[in-house]
């Protein structure tokens, strides 16, 4: 599952997402929905912007004094008869959390949709010792029955059709005695629902993410829309939060500055139907709970992010925002980037996690138009980030020597302003001149990727630099 | 695990200068910050509280009763389970406005956990936020969290005189009121959904179908 093993390249993956018609199809709901969805939510609330650089500047207090509130957190965790695990690598976290399943003879395992839990493979961890693991977010089931990487970070199976679902559902349902295939919505839904409720009621360990984690009250925070990660958390003998280090905000103030952020960003909600804050086991006089409550804290490269020039990334909510807004993204799906951290957050972070060279070509697909940027609910400035990486991949040699050489002839000529508008005018010219009569190419030399879909317009004489210098001198 | 944590925080404290923990002053002066529970930006709005909430409640497919008194709960209960022709048997939770309730005869109620094939809880909120539209339910020996998310439909009882205007009058009121955190604060806005499938939202995913919310006073 990790970008290391991938055998098919990022252009080839490509190549295959944009002639997938079902992949298509589901996508292109994806500008209607989110985006449309998130426009209206925040156009509604005039202090959107205000709370961004509030929650910007929570984040960057906190990751300034990261040590400390996540030593106050953990404080508060034992207070309320609760276990902090500390992990320094996804292997190490792995094992913690097989070893408290193990422990607690545990054979079945429910899990709420959890980010960190898929970057250090926690399934295949524990399958490998015998447990039985189930998703219960309905996009991540779906995936997990698919067995496929998450192609979203909210909607894990967005790139998933009806059809497609109704298929996996039919196939895997129909030893549980689901022997008609479900079609619509509301019936695969009910299905799920079903089926899950099984699972849910007779799991013995439900292992969660967290959206955040407070120091004030050592409470970690969960976020749905289903109520999956509260059944998750409930009902189990034992709750096992896994959560990054980066997860932790200081007081129940500042938490809803971000609950006010997150699910208007992620779905154009005001708030997702369940927000939940668990602080510690059952207590002595409860009727039910988990008896044990531990929190695994997951470093696995973050600290070394905190260390560098990507600092801010650990800002990251996990809202999906720059995904949805990214016309890469919505072009070729969350597969093609290779792992599970997709679209502009996808293309800063799989480098830093992964290494720059095992991902080269993430942080090149960007056409640095910025939207990311602007729909950030904490600010966090992505096109810079992905135009470092290109500076690091250039320095370090990576990439191919042609593009390389292109990039270098172009830096260089773009220093001679002169002789770059000069060089610049000329196809210009020619082409206005070619296509002087018709308006337009159907095919034009090394340009098969643009007219093999449609007609190239033909230039109408000036460069945009002369059409700019000559308005700039008829303005009064 | 412990090796793990000393080398965890060495690495942070590193990537922030520092050899050690930070002085005590700087660690008393993040303490100050947490207690000094200081609001930040909120969304303005001027409407009335109880019109906010319904209007909110309502907006993400919430349902509501309003009674004007504690004597006309119960018959609310019974015409709400008979809109949806649910069977007379629910699990409820505890507190001074369901303890109050009279039920009739032919109502099976059970004080414990909800179980796989409960059909409907009734819960008491410990206040409602009028800004989202979000009730409050707080988990407790005799309000088991398991009621919020296991049964088809969740009924909530809400005293009129308990709607806040935003959600950090909540933090307020848990301090004020209560000695400890509950185990389980449940902030609930509407009923379940999910927008997994066609990334169009179907409701009744996981937890409830429909919530319907019992207002009390007037």
């Amino acid at each position: 599952m990790s970008t290391t093993t991938q055998t098919v390249t990022f252009g080839e993956q490509v190549d295959l997402a944009l002639n997938n018609v079902s992949l298509q199809q589901a996508m292109g709901r994806a500008e209607s929905g989110f985006v449309e969805t998130r426009r209206h939510c925040v156009e509604a609330m005039p202090e959107f912007e205000a709370l961004k650089d509030t929650a910007r500047d929570i984040k960057e207090h906190t990751l300034e004094h990261l040590d400390s509130y996540l030593e106050f957190f953990e404080e508060k965790v034992i207070e309320n008869g609760g276990t902090v695990h500390w992990a320094s690598s996804g292997e190490e976290a792995c094992r913690i959390i097989l070893g408290i399943c193990q422990q607690a003879d545990a054979r079945l395992v429910t899990k709420g949709k959890s980010m960190v839990a898929e970057e250090i493979h926690l399934n295949e961890a524990l399958e490998k010792a015998g447990l039985e693991v189930v998703e219960t977010d309905l996009g991540e089931y779906i995936i997990q029955l698919a067995n496929e990487m998450p192609s979203h970070i909210i909607a894990p199976a967005m790139h998933k059709t009806r059809s497609q679902i109704s298929e996996l559902f039919h196939t895997h349902h129909q030893s549980l005695g689901y022997v008609d295939k479900t079609t619509t919505r509301e019936e695969i839904v009910s299905e799920a629902r079903q089926v899950l409720r099984d699972v849910f009621v007779s799991a013995d360990v439900g292992i969660t993410g967290a959206n955040f984690l407070v120091a004030e009250t050592g409470s970690n925070v969960i976020v749905t829309n289903e109520g999956n990660g509260d059944l998750t958390s409930c009902l189990p003998r034992v709750h096992i939060i896994t959560a990054g280090i980066e997860k932790v905000i200081p007081s129940l103030e500042d938490l809803s500055v971000f609950l006010r952020l997150l699910a208007r960003s992620a779905t154009g909600q005001e708030m997702a139907a369940y927000t939940t804050l668990y602080t510690g086991p059952r207590r002595d006089d409860d009727p039910e709970g988990p008896e044990e409550y531990h929190v695994v804290l997951v470093d696995n490269g973050r600290s070394a992010m905190l260390a560098g020039n990507y600092r801010s990334m650990l800002r990251c909510i996990r809202c999906g925002a720059c995904l949805n807004h990214c016309p890469v993204y919505t072009a070729i799906g969350g597969h093609s980037y290779g792992w599970i951290y997709t679209g502009p957050m996808g293309a800063v972070l799989t480098p830093l996690m992964t290494g720059l060279d095992n991902a080269y070509d993430l942080p090149n697909a960007c056409t640095l138009n910025g939207r990311c940027q602007e729909v950030c609910p904490v600010r966090i400035p992505l096109p810079d980030f992905l135009r470092q990486h290109r500076v690091r991949q250039n320095q370090r040699r990576l990439g191919s020597g042609l593009s390389r050489r292109v990039v270098s002839m172009w830096a260089w000529l773009a220093r001679r302003p002169r002789f770059y508008q000069a060089v610049m005018a000329l196809p210009v010219r020619l082409l206005s001149y070619l296509g002087r009569h018709r308006g337009a190419f159907e095919k034009l030399p090394f340009g098969r990727g643009w007219t093999v879909v449609r007609d190239f317009p033909a230039p109408t004489g000036a460069t945009f630099q002369q059409q700019w210098q000559k308005r700039k001198r008829s303005e009064p | 695990m412990s090796d793990s944590r000393v080398e965890v925080l060495q690495r942070i404290r590193g990537a922030l200068k520092r050899t050690g923990p930070a002085d005590w002053s700087v660690q008393q002066s993040l303490q100050d910050r947490i207690a000094s529970h200081r609001i930040s930006v909120r969304p303005i709005y001027g409407e009335e509280v109880i019109a906010r909430f319904l209007d909110k409640h309502v907006a993400v497919h919430g349902t509501y009763d309003w009674v004007d008194a504690s004597n006309d709960v119960m018959d609310a209960v019974v015409a709400y389970l008979d809109r949806h022709s649910i069977a007379p048997k629910v699990v409820a939770g505890s507190g001074s406005m369901i303890d109050s309730l009279s039920w009739p005869n032919e109502c099976t109620v059970e004080r414990r956990p909800a179980v796989k094939l409960d059909k409907v809880a009734i819960s008491e909120a410990f206040v409602g936020i009028a800004e989202t539209g979000t009730l409050v339910l707080l988990s407790a020996p005799s309000a088991p969290a398991s009621h919020n998310y296991l049964p088809d439909d969740q009924i909530v009882l809400l005293d009129i005189k308990r709607v806040v205007r935003y959600q950090e009058d909540v933090w307020t009121l848990l301090r004020d009121e209560l000695a400890r955190l509950p185990r389980t604060v449940s902030l609930i806005t509407g009923p379940s959904k999910t927008g997994d499938v066609e990334q169009t939202i179907e409701y009744g995913a996981h937890g409830p179908r429909r919530l319907h919310i019992i207002l009390i006073g007037s």
